[in-house]
């Protein structure tokens, strides 16, 4: 049973990891003023594009952003910014894209050889992917 | 057996030649489904302008982890798969990756 528990927690971690730890972030472009808000829009109506405008007049909510690490999983994208989009009042995303850098972290590793342990850095390649797109509602 | 052997070493090959890369279509809208009607090399792309044609964009898909020409096919695949009959504004992602949106024509 311990075994399994630890197993579950190895694979959360591993699975966690992969996924990276992520949240939706959003600039408010406040283009009607700072204190209009709007009445929040059901997740599964909020409409994703990246090439196309769904409405011909439309007032642009903010940008919307999700970063997530090594990897992106398009699925879990679409449904947090639908959900976080959706309580801002938009009724869809429009200009969708992805910027992906990489970049290099060092992380210390315990080596034991001989029953002496020490720490020795580690060099590791890491991805970030940013999500991102402007949030809408028709006029 | 040879055979069997001889199949392991191709599609070896081929997940070498592709970089391991992977493809994932999400929908613009949620739950909208649409039948395949197109093969992976009858899919079209558009890159600076859209189709003169009639067209609704019906999702996004995304290519990760390959060389551009296997993360490409494997773009065309996955929207032939989803009924879509052209790709569009393929965009560069970094990081060896790449997105694009996924049209439909009416």
């Amino acid at each position: 049973m311990i075994q399994f528990t630890k197993n579950v927690a190895v694979l959360t971690l591993f699975a966690a990891t992969l996924v990276g730890c992520s949240g939706v972030s959003i600039i408010p472009f406040d283009q009607e003023g700072p204190k209009k808000t709007y009445p929040p829009v059901p997740a599964s109506q909020v409409l994703i594009y990246k090439t196309v405008k769904p409405f011909k007049n439309y007032v642009e909510l903010g940008q919307i952003s999700r970063r997530t690490k090594n990897g992106v999983n398009m699925e879990s994208v679409f449904e947090s910014l639908r959900e976080e989009a959706g309580k801002y009042g938009a009724e869809a995303i429009i200009g969708f894209g992805i910027s992906s850098t990489t970049a290099t972290e060092t992380t210390m590793k315990r080596v034991c050889m001989n029953n002496i342990c020490t720490m020795r850095p580690e060099m590791t390649t890491v991805s970030y992917h940013n999500c991102s797109g402007t949030m809408i509602r028709k006029k | 057996m040879i055979m069997k052997n001889y199949l392991k070493v191709l599609s070896s090959i081929s997940v070498l030649a592709s970089g391991c890369a992977s493809a994932q279509f999400s929908t613009s809208k949620v739950g909208s489904l649409y039948a395949p009607r197109r093969t992976p090399e009858q899919i079209e792309i558009y890159q600076t302008q859209g189709p003169k044609k009639k067209y609704e964009e019906i999702g996004i898909v995304y290519a990760c982890c390959g060389h551009t020409d296997a993360m490409v096919e494997l773009m065309k695949k996955k929207a032939a798969e989803c009924g879509g009959d052209a790709i569009y504004s393929l965009q560069d992602t970094g990081a060896h990756s790449m997105n694009a949106s996924v049209l439909r024509f009416e």
